[in-house]
């Protein structure tokens, strides 16, 4: 099925708490997608036929916001796993197995730009997490937490209006709707199709459910 | 032979298979097709002149009224029906022309809120000729009476919450475009207007149905908010549900200041999702390329 053969004594790249952490984000994040674009776009015939097969916006808002603590809860159960890592297992913050940003990724990239034009034979090889990789994650980890924030400004405007001035409640709106864009097109588009269908790897990357990498 | 009984059978399991799964198809297209079209808004005014459409008269709910309930007997005041000597009374508004006080008898606390509310203010300073004539909008616009939001003729009875609120969105929008435009990109306006949720706010719910308040006063607004938002307190009021230039009274201009810092960060918003967009698609594009192009080399 897979053009590079996995063994099954391939190293593990995703413990058992990540893969499970992808999959129920994988769920929460499609279901806040599909129920806030459909709010969004609500002029539009898609949207409002489906706000209809799921019994309207009342259900619809509820389903965002059971999806929306779902998704945010992995987001802090994964910093929790964080914290445990450094103080617990006392891990590393750098060093090729780490998600942190470095100085490598930077040569990585002006390697793979060569790449793209020609000018270099081969790919660079990446650490454990590549730059795209890297970026991918953190611009996740960032807009999970303006999504959370601005998504429980417009949740409770009675509470946040006693701290904030009320036209907040509209640049939050604006926010969360734009990020949610970039958000939605990143993900379902760009990672998908990056990480499933590109030649080197279609029709799919299986290490984020089985854990087992197929590389080295 | 057995073998082809059993390919037969797998054949029919599958065609079976792919014709629920078909019709499921067709019928959830159609079930979105036809929730789309119901939700076409009416079309802007009301739709009343000199002429009575009777077939849609008699589906009014003044459908059991006689004409001189309304309008008076044929030689009420000394007049006569036709007047020969006002040949041009027809080509006044039928709107204008008529003496909406009549309504009062059997719509006595409509009326009397209507005399308290803000339409009526704007007649009596129509009428007033020492008052500078104030515009709402751009053109001209007179202050409304009844039949400039109620079609006499043919207003239906029984309508659902939503129903009325898609009607009402089109009267407000003849002489409001602008706030009825902004109030269709707000949340109360998506959910009622285009979702169909009667527990949305439409116009009256918060404006008052006859009194039609500006709520530019924070109490009165609050009121308003507290209907449905209990524990709203006063910022609540802040919040911008008209949030476009054209909808905030040119006096406004805190209101204005605010609409523009929205509009602000819109475009901030709008160029971080355009420019990683175009990094994002570009990198990927480029990526595939070589790819393929590694592919097809090796073949």
């Amino acid at each position: 099925m897979q053009a590079t053969s996995i063994t099954p004594d391939a190293p593990i790249r995703f413990s058992v708490l990540h893969r499970l952490l992808h999959l129920v984000v994988m769920f929460g994040f499609t279901g806040l997608a599909v129920t806030g674009l459909s709010l969004g776009l609500s002029s539009t015939a898609p949207a409002r036929g489906f706000m209809w097969l799921i019994g309207g916006a009342s259900h619809a808002a509820w389903l965002h916001r059971c999806c929306a603590v779902v998704t945010y809860g992995c987001v802090v159960i994964h910093a929790f796993w964080f914290l445990y890592y450094k103080f617990g297992l006392a891990g590393a913050w750098t060093g090729p197995d780490s998600i942190v940003p470095s100085l490598k990724d930077l040569k990585d990239f002006k390697h793979h730009l060569a790449y793209f034009f020609g000018l270099e034979k081969t790919p660079p090889r990446f650490d454990k997490f590549s730059y795209m990789e890297k970026i991918e994650y953190w611009a996740l980890f960032i807009g999970m937490n303006t999504m959370g924030i601005t998504g429980l400004v417009l949740w409770y405007p009675e509470c946040f209006t006693r701290y904030l001035p009320g036209f907040f409640v509209n640049l939050a709106q604006v926010l969360h709707f734009y990020e949610a864009l970039l958000a939605i097109v990143v993900k379902f588009f760009i990672h998908i199709g990056m990480v499933h269908f590109r030649p080197e790897i279609y029709p799919a990357d299986t290490s984020i459910f089985t854990g087992r990498s197929h590389t080295e | 032979m057995n073998r082809h009984i059993l390919q037969s059978g797998f054949r029919k399991i599958y065609r079976l298979y792919f014709g629920i799964a078909l019709a499921a198809t067709a019928l959830i297209l159609i079930g979105i097709c036809g929730k789309a079209g119901a939700a076409i808004l009416p079309p802007s005014g009301t739709g009343s002149d000199w002429f009575i459409d009777m077939n849609r008269f008699a589906l009014s709910a003044h459908a059991a009224l006689k004409c001189d309930d309304c309008h008076g007997s044929m030689t009420e005041d000394g007049l006569k029906h036709t007047d020969e000597k006002r040949p041009d009374f027809l080509k006044q508004s039928a709107t204008r022309a008529y003496d909406y006080a009549r309504c009062r008898r059997c719509h006595e606390l409509s009326f009397k809120r209507y005399l308290e509310g803000g339409h009526a203010k704007a007649l009596r300073e129509e009428k007033d000729p020492s008052k500078e004539k104030k515009q709402v909008t751009g053109e001209k616009i007179m202050a409304p009476t009844c039949g400039e939001c109620h079609a006499s003729h043919y207003e239906r009875s029984g309508l659902s919450r939503v129903a009325v609120g898609q009607r009402m969105l089109g009267a407000c929008a003849s002489c409001h475009p602008a706030n009825a435009a902004s109030y269709r990109n707000n949340i109360h306006g998506r959910v009622g207007i285009d979702l169909g949720n009667p527990k949305a706010a439409f116009c009256t719910d918060c404006h008052g149905a006859h009194t039609v308040d500006s709520l530019k006063n924070p109490q009165t607004a609050l009121l308003a908010c507290k209907r449905c938002h209990p524990k709203a307190e006063t910022e609540f009021t802040g919040i911008v549900i008209h949030a476009s230039l054209e909808s905030v009274p040119a006096a406004d201009a805190p209101k204005k200041a605010e609409v523009i810092w929205i509009h602000r960060i819109r475009w901030i918003a709008l160029a971080v999702l355009a420019l990683s967009l175009a990094f994002f698609v570009a990198h990927s594009f480029l990526w595939l390329l070589r790819e393929i192009h590694d592919k097809l080399r090796k073949h």
